[in-house]
């Protein structure tokens, strides 16, 4: 919406050059404040990091393509972020052509719907913080409760 | 969404399909950081990233402004969400069944019991 805004205003050249400005501001900080965490543990875990797999990188490569669900879960990701791209490349004219709407509602409508449905997603749709990344006890699997995983990723034990 | 005529009706309708295609986000990372190896679970969400915007978002416009299901003039490419979205959520139940057994045979591997899979 503010690229809209800008763009409406001053013109594309100067959306595009305050967009570029805004991501190096951000990987700026993001570079000076994060650090790397040792890999395999939590950021905030008191616990000791992961031991090592005991396999080399393509190894552990290869054994990630053998898992049927992280096979399954790419699948889905590549539908739906092929329909999330053609929701965003053609909502646009979709509104124009078949809902009849001017060009200029067309493209309110569509910054104003994808940006606050998105929001809304990805904020509800984040993983719940259970207990089981502050260290206490392990919860039941959610597969056995009949639904999908909701908590972060469990801690190296 | 593509059958009702009144904007009451599909505005609200277009903002519940964004708000759902990407509700999905967060549940995927989470099975995915709970059926790999913890030294692994970086690599796998980076190979999980570059899949789908290479699979996905790269052959979007030429792939979906060609496609047969909704390529016409009348009917706008965006008509093909409900049908790919659809296989999405066959291929996610087919995953809720077989993500027990990965876990399980992920802990195996961690306490030393042998892989069963």
């Amino acid at each position: 919406m503010a690229g809209g805004l800008v763009g409406s205003r001053y013109g594309w050249r100067d959306c595009v050059h305050a967009g570029g400005r805004c991501r190096a501001s951000r990987s700026t900080i993001l570079a000076w404040r994060l650090g790397d965490p040792p890999r395999g543990a939590p950021r905030h875990s008191v616990r000791r990091r992961a031991e090592p797999a005991s396999e080399g990188f393509l190894e552990g490569v290869l054994r990630l393509f053998r898992t049927p669900t992280f096979v399954m879960v790419c699948a889905v990701g590549m539908l739906v972020a092929f329909s999330i791209g053609a929701f965003n490349h053609w909502l646009p004219l979709y509104l124009h052509r078949v809902k009849q709407f001017s060009v200029a509602e067309a493209s309110f409508w569509f910054g104003i719907l994808s940006a606050t449905g998105g929001f809304l997603g990805v904020v509800s749709g984040r993983p719940r913080r259970g207990s089981a990344s502050r260290g206490g006890p392990r919860r039941a699997p959610p597969h056995d409760r009949g639904g999908l995983p909701a908590w972060p990723p469990l801690p190296a034990s | 969404m593509i059958l009702a005529q009144d904007r009451a009706v599909f505005l609200p309708a277009l903002f519940f399909a964004v708000t759902f295609l990407v509700l999905y986000i967060g549940s995927v990372n989470a099975v995915i950081h709970n059926v790999v190896h913890p030294a692994l679970r970086a690599t796998a969400v980076a190979i999980f990233v570059f899949i789908i915007n290479l699979g996905g978002r790269r052959s979007r416009p030429p792939s979906s402004g060609s496609s047969p299901i909704g390529g016409s003039r009348s009917r706008p490419p965006c008509c093909m969400l409900p049908v790919l979205v659809f296989f999405a959520g066959l291929i996610a139940l087919a995953a809720a069944t077989v993500i027990g057994a990965d876990i399980r045979r992920l802990g195996g591997r961690a306490s030393g019991v042998p892989d069963r899979g």
